[in-house]
């Protein structure tokens, strides 16, 4: 079972925290399929859409780790859902 | 609040609000996520989602203010002719059917709406995220109290820190005071930053304001030709050399303070110009314009536009089941990749950019389907013929 470094990626993504993810393990199996797209955080703004420019500050590894992060939040966030069904 | 998602003819978007991000997933991670297969998995794939992912929604035109970049040209004199709260709630029924994930409130100023929260708490009964713009103005102790438990952000809007005083307006002292309050009451808030040629300056020391005073993020966008800040656009928008400046300006200042900036949606042309990797402005969603593929605007009336700071058009959005594929309102948004003219059609960040602004490109050249022509590679292509 793979567990997460999330100070690490807490300093990668300071705005998306640890989703609670800080003692969980972080999947138990290698997820299948892959993110396309991720937008992060809210738009507030109610005339245009704001892209955060951050993502150019990630080297090449860290966007990659940043997409696996948010693949493994997922995968926590949907069994808990089955889980608490 | 439990995941929210939706299927597209890619595989589905999956929204969280903690963290707060919105995932385009393919087939195959969807299914491993536990969300059943779709008939829709088996249409051919498409530019425009199958409804907005987000929609803005003007409660008003009103404002307590008259600041002179307003894109609405709203004054505390505009006219009262919004929808009540009873038609905003059949409004947001319509949203909820097509499983909009998030909403940006703002007006006007929204706050000069006594029932702002009732629709928000209604947004968020029917399992949509909202958010909201303020000037800051009316903001109370009381109604931060409220308001943190009810949207996932709050921006106020701060476009120069005192003593400078930039459009027509002292609004920067309340804002200030206002970001403070929310920040105090648990609020998620950060700062929109209108950036124009006079306060283009004024932009760093909001920045470090906003990472000081703990908001989440800042906000840059570009000075749009619509409403009152069509009279003095050309004297006011950016320089070119600001717009070249604007993106390495964003980087040194997150990287700085530690804070994310955005840059929004209409400043894509003045990323595009530094030759950034293709590949990570579409993963990440650094994208240009997206109004009508995810992005609706509502007005006050309840019509839909593509934008917000494009002209409504007739329809109204409890038609939008109907509306989203069928209105001809939307064709200068999404026909732009398929038809796009020179110097468009050759770059290669056409399908991330798409044209640049299309109310810029509206308002300096009469056709919204025309090339955003501050676009520099633009401007260079134009000075050539």
């Amino acid at each position: 079972m793979r567990t997460l470094d999330v100070e690490q990626l807490r300093a990668l993504l300071p705005d998306i925290g640890t989703a609670g993810l800080a003692d969980a393990a972080a999947s138990d199996r290698p997820l299948r399929g892959r993110i396309l797209k991720l937008k992060l955080g809210f738009n507030p703004n109610s005339s245009s859409v704001g892209t955060t420019v951050v993502v150019f500050l990630w080297s090449l590894v860290a966007s990659g780790a940043v997409l696996s992060f948010t693949a493994a939040v997922l995968a926590h966030r949907f069994r808990r859902r089955t889980r608490d069904a | 609040m439990t995941p929210r998602w939706r299927h597209e003819r890619f595989g589905a978007i999956v929204a969280l609000d903690e963290p707060p991000l919105l995932a385009h997933v393919d087939q195959e991670l969807a299914q491993d996520l536990g969300i059943p297969p779709s008939p829709l998995w088996k249409e051919p794939p498409r530019e425009a989602l199958e409804a907005p992912e987000e929609a803005h929604l003007t409660l008003t035109r009103r404002c307590n203010l008259t600041c002179t970049h307003c894109y609405q040209d709203s004054s505390p004199r505009t006219a009262d002719d919004d929808l009540t709260l009873a038609e905003w709630l059949l409004r947001l029924d319509a949203l909820a059917r097509a499983r909009v994930f998030h909403v940006a409130i703002g007006g006007g100023e929204a706050l000069t709406r006594p029932d702002l929260l009732d629709i928000a708490a209604a947004a968020r009964e029917r399992d949509i995220t909202p958010n909201l713009t303020t000037n800051g103005t009316l903001v109370t102790e009381e109604f931060a109290r409220r308001a943190a438990a009810l949207f996932g952000q709050i921006n106020v809007s701060i476009d120069a820190l005192p003593p400078v005083r930039v459009f027509g307006t002292d609004k920067a002292t309340a804002g200030m005071r206002a970001a403070s309050i929310l920040v105090r009451a648990g609020a998620r808030v950060g700062v929109n930053v209108v950036v124009a040629r006079q306060n283009f300056d004024a932009i760093a020391p909001v920045v470090a304001w906003a990472a000081a005073t703990g908001l989440v993020e800042v906000e840059l966008l570009r000075l749009k030709p619509t409403g009152r800040a069509r009279v003095r656009y050309l004297e006011e928008r950016l320089t070119r050399a600001q717009r070249e400046r604007l993106f390495p300006l964003a980087l040194e200042l997150a990287s700085r303070h530690g804070i994310p900036v955005k840059l929004d949606c209409s400043a894509a042309p003045f990323i595009a110009c530094h030759a950034p990797d293709a590949e990570r402005l579409e993963r990440f969603e650094v994208a240009g314009c997206i109004g009508s593929l995810s992005l609706l605007g509502v007005d006050e009336r309840g019509r839909t536009s593509g934008c917000s700071f494009y002209p409504a058009s007739t329809d109204d959005v409890l038609d939008l089941a109907r509306g989203w594929d069928g209105s001809p309102a939307y064709a200068p948004f999404r026909d732009y990749v398929r038809t796009a003219e020179e110097p468009c059609r050759s770059c290669p960040y056409l399908r991330s950019c798409r044209g640049g602004c299309r109310a810029v490109a509206l308002f300096l050249t009469g056709r919204g389907e025309a090339p955003d022509p501050e676009c520099p590679r633009v401007e260079d292509h134009c000075a050539r013929a």
